[in-house]
């Protein structure tokens, strides 16, 4: 067949672009998927074609990378073959580069594709990869510099996912009003969720998208809220209320610094605090059920998840715990905040602004995150950095953190000062050996890896517990950075 | 004595963070030991905006402004009475095509605004984002305003009311004629989102100042450390710069999360 001898050596092409951007020290991450691509215009397809319907697209605003690193790590766990696009490089060139980097020549009995893709991008490669399994997460305001109004993106997804295959399962968030709009008629849809009561909150001071209903326009009114404008939602103009969740997370209670929950009678373990890991347990859950595994398959791994690069990693420098996060739309900012306030003795908080093409120019958000929140936490030092290091700065001043303010540009250089400054804590308590306040580190896209590969040079990742389950993002980001 | 400032339709209005100004109007009045009470305004309630000194209105979506459209319609009477009574008004982006004449839609359908301002919207094709720097006067020097626009409207000034600042950097108005924003009296509507007196303390202070002129107590407002403030305009110029030389972002560019 000439398509499949074209597909090959389209393949064979963009793995030598591959190696050839390795060996240059380069990252790889968009031109391999380019040349074979432009090599082989029907290379989607074709992988579409191996991997007839074992393939899971994930999307949605916030949780992407998390949930599909859950699907990638659980399948791999149970033996299968994967390929998967893990350091959230999401756009049609980002998916084309993960398989020529990792798809076997020879085919395994167990494989899989797992991608996260960007929410535009969704429509460009649903028809040409025909997925079994899609998930939508949720929908926030994210970006809007480049895709204009939410409106816009909801809208290209849902049209999106009206085009999937037959027999495609769709996980759909159904706490989020939004995300539930973008169900298709006539598909096998799932919508997972909560059932936890005793985690609403009765109003949010954080609902920015989705108060008026999809389908007719009629302000929505609310049991309660769990995040964002997640909760339990109803319309009262059309009728239209939250699905009960299939899966669903009940007895969600805070454990050892973590979250403890179950999900389809299994006991599940998050090793961080945030509410919105649960949803993204979920929908792997529901994504790695629906491809194939068992109960018993991931009974194990639910019993420790840990969240992977950027959601929370822990290091530790000169004795000193400093916890690393991704930040990037205020949703994201505003849950990160809660769980500065959860962690006892933050001392110092760092801030990483930026506004290249990756992180959105527009610098705005920061003002609809709740930074107020922690007004009283007691927190000593806001440090900012980033190419708009000041903007974060004029933010903090105005959530009147009795915070000594200190901006340095260089985000590594900011995260060094501020966890070599000796904190008070430490000096109160006297003994060296305690360990001093913690240093909190949230950023935006761009300055990730750069931190991240200093404090795993720098400094020594936190192992608590068992460490056989090392989420696969670590793995991945030596391979390709 | 006490200010009052009135924001209007805080849930449907809320795209990029212009409820930014609203805090920093209320702390900068309240550093100085000024009484703030700040009001929403929402569609269809009650609340009477000739309470109010200043009176706040950002952005949103399109099915949210046409919303305000709708309501704004039944307060317009009031909102002429305040501004003549000396309140000031600050409308951004959907806020300020609002307060002019209408918008027209793509498809040619007319949105009736309030005619606040001699001004008028048309959809455009081209969406006009990114960062802005412009030129506004100040009653004596011009300052210079550092701002982000987001829009594809183009707005067009008649007879009456003025441009409120000239563009610098950026689109402006409609990005044909070099104009940013519109002022009429004490009526001031602009694109300028970031939020536009976050990095513009001068203009924040003015607007301030404007607005308690009505309580006998106009200029003279004790300044304030603005440290960072200063410190992010010299930046800015510089990043700005560094933006223009850089090439356009490639479509290779892929953002995880
Ligand atoms: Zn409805």
């Amino acid at each position: 067949m000439a398509r499949r001898w074209q597909f090959w050596a389209a393949l064979a092409a963009g793995r030598m672009v591959y190696r050839f951007l390795r060996v240059a020290g380069r990252k790889a991450t968009t031109l391999p998927g380019v040349v074979a691509m432009r090599l082989c215009p029907g290379f989607l397809a074709a992988v579409g074609d191996r991997f007839a319907g074992r393939l899971v697209l994930i999307t949605g605003t916030n949780g992407k990378t998390t949930t599909s690193n859950l699907v990638g790590t659980w399948l791999n766990d149970n033996g299968w073959q994967v390929v998967s696009n893990r350091l959230g490089a999401n756009l049609v060139q980002g998916i084309a580069t993960a398989v020529v980097e990792q798809l076997q020549r020879r085919r395994s009995y167990l494989e899989a594709a797992v991608f996260e893709v960007d929410e535009a991008t969704m429509e460009k490669v649903v028809e040409d990869l025909r997925p079994g399994v899609v998930v939508v997460t949720n929908f926030f305001r994210d970006q809007m510099d480049r895709y204009g109004e939410l409106d816009r993106v909801v809208d290209l997804v849902a049209g999106a996912l009206a085009r999937v295959p037959e027999g495609c399962v769709c996980l759909i968030n159904g706490d989020d009003p939004v995300a539930y709009r973008v169900a298709p008629q006539g598909r096998r849809v799932q919508f997972y969720g909560l059932q936890a009561p005793e985690w609403l909150e009765p109003r949010s001071r954080e609902v920015r998208d989705g108060k008026f209903c999809g389908f007719c326009g009629h302000p929505l009114s609310y049991a309660g809220f769990f995040y964002g404008q997640l909760g339990i939602w109803r319309c009262p103009g059309c009728g239209r209320e939250r699905p009960l969740p299939e899966p669903a997370a009940r007895h969600i209670r805070v454990a050892k610094g973590g979250l403890a929950f179950e999900v389809d009678g299994l006991p599940a373990r998050l090793d961080s605090p945030g509410l919105y890991n649960v949803y993204n347990v979920l929908a792997a859950y529901g994504a790695v059920r629906a491809v194939g595994l068992s109960q018993e398959q991931v009974l194990g791994a639910m019993a420790r998840i840990r969240t992977g690069l950027g959601r929370l990693e822990r290091f530790r420098l000169a004795g000193r715990p400093i916890v690393l996060a991704l930040v990037k739309n205020p949703t994201g900012l505003n849950e990160q905040l809660k769980v500065v306030e959860r962690t006892p003795e933050v001392t110092d908080v760092v801030l990483v602004l930026n506004d290249l093409y990756a992180d959105g120019t527009d610098v705005s958000w920061i003002w609809d995150a709740d930074l107020e929140r922690l007004k009283d936490k007691g927190i000593e030092r806001a440090w900012c950095a980033g190419t708009r290091a000041e903007d974060m700065a004029i933010r903090v001043r105005y959530a009147e953190w009795p915070a000594e303010i200190r901006v340095i540009r260089d985000p590594v250089a900011c995260v060094e000062a501020a966890s070599s400054n000796p904190s008070d804590l430490a000096v109160t308590r006297g003994g060296s050996g305690r360990p001093k306040g913690t240093v909190y580190v949230l950023t935006t896209y761009s300055s990730l890896y750069t931190l991240r590969d200093w404090l795993v040079r720098r400094g020594e990742e936190e192992h608590d517990d068992e460490t056989d389950h090392r989420p696969s993002v670590s793995r991945s980001a030596r391979s390709v950075q | 004595m006490k200010l009052t400032i009135g924001h209007l339709y805080p849930d449907l209005l809320d795209l990029y963070s212009d409820r930014g100004n609203v805090m920093i109007l209320e702390k900068r009045a309240r550093w100085r030991g000024i009484e703030v009470e700040v009001v929403r305004v929402d569609a269809g309630d009650a609340t009477d905006v000739r309470g109010c000194d200043l009176l706040l209105m950002g952005g949103g979506m399109d099915r949210e402004q046409s919303l305000v459209a709708r309501d704004l319609q039944h307060r317009r009477a009031n909102l002429e009475q305040a501004v003549a009574e000396g309140a000031v008004v600050l409308a951004i982006c959907g806020g300020y095509q609002l307060l002019g004449e209408y918008f027209e839609t793509g498809s040619g359908e007319r949105i009736p605004g309030i005619g606040l301002l001699d001004a008028y919207t048309v959809a455009g094709e081209r969406r006009m984002v990114g960062n802005v720097m412009a030129e506004c006067p100040l009653d004596g020097p011009t300052e210079t305003i550092f701002g982000y626009e987001n829009h594809s409207g183009r707005t067009y000034l008649r007879a009456g009311t003025d441009p409120w600042m000239r563009v610098v950097r950026g689109d402006g108005n409609n990005g044909s004629d070099g104009t940013e924003g519109a002022r009429k009296g004490r009526v001031f509507g602009t694109y300028l989102h970031g939020p536009l007196l976050a990095k513009n303390p001068r203009l924040a202070d003015w607007l301030l100042g404007l607005a308690l002129e009505r309580k006998g107590t106009g200029g003279g407002l004790r300044a304030l450390a603005d440290r960072w403030e200063e410190a992010a305009r010299e930046h800015l110029v510089r990043r700005l710069a560094e933006l223009d030389g850089m090439e356009s972002p490639h479509v290779g560019t892929s953002t995880g999360e």
